[in-house]
């Protein structure tokens, strides 16, 4: 989640779905982020007390990202790239905003 | 949700009626789309970015439209992001330092007549930006250019 209206959302409906004890929110900031974003996302896990884990993902290090072409534009705004942080927190599913 | 059909409107509405504080949130998209395609991605170019958008905030702008040129939302892939304050749209966009020249020559060929106002806010705002990034800093990366509100729609996908 990155502090956002479209992340906060599915964070607060999966917490209506299945409880806060089995949701974990996950920050990835990174340079792409706007800095109030992740002041924000600490603001919405703490008003659904929601645990949140803050992960160290480097944007620049996925494949194909700093050369900034179209498609992996296209790729990362649809949200179907491979998200290299689910291997890290686990988990039986991944909403994204 | 986007696949679940929400759009953006119902998103916030949404969110309005869980009480989430994000709801009235601007919307703040990655400050890797400021970059025009095609332009490599560094670090010390997002850093400029996020300082510049600093300095446009703490002159009175919010961000306020982001992706709606980029092709996964329709548009033409090329697409800008607008600061609005006081009836100006601020366009803000990164060029690498060599190709500005020609890109500030573009602009004020479509500059439209009635845009003094705005022009000379853009100047100041990009001669305060060129100083603190440029002589600074030495990031050769700047941004910026201005157009009047009315005259946006005209620029959507420049």
């Amino acid at each position: 989640m990155s502090g956002g209206v479209d992340s906060s959302l599915p964070l607060a409906l999966a917490v209506r779905a299945l409880g806060t004890e089995k949701v974990l929110a996950v920050t990835a900031p990174g340079a792409v982020e706007s800095e109030d974003d992740g002041e924000s996302a600490a603001t919405v896990a703490r008003l659904l007390q929601v645990t949140r884990r803050v992960l160290a993902l480097d944007s620049l290090e996925i494949p194909g990202f700093a050369e900034n072409t179209p498609r992996c534009v296209a790729t990362c705004a649809a949200g179907s790239s491979t998200p290299p942080w689910r291997v890290s927190v686990g988990g039986s599913g991944v909403l994204q905003g | 949700m986007a696949e679940a059909g929400f759009s953006k409107d119902e998103v916030r509405e949404a969110t309005r009626h869980l009480g989430l504080p994000t709801s009235e949130r601007p919307a703040s998209p990655c400050l890797a789309s400021r970059f025009p395609y095609g332009e490599e991605i560094t670090l010390d170019a997002l850093r400029t970015v996020a300082q510049a958008e600093s300095l446009l905030r703490e002159r009175g702008f919010s961000i306020l439209k982001g992706q709606a040129a980029r092709p996964s939302h329709g548009g033409t892939g090329d697409g800008p992001l607008w600061a609005h304050a006081q009836g100006l749209d601020i366009n803000v966009r990164c060029y690498p330092a060599r190709n500005l020249p020609g890109q500030r020559a573009r602009f004020h060929r479509r500059l439209a007549p009635d845009a003094a106002v705005a022009q000379a806010m853009a100047s100041t705002i990009s001669l305060k930006l060129s100083r603190s990034f440029s002589t600074r800093r030495r990031i050769q990366w700047r941004t910026v250019s201005a157009l009047p509100s009315q005259a946006a729609g005209s620029y959507s996908s420049w």
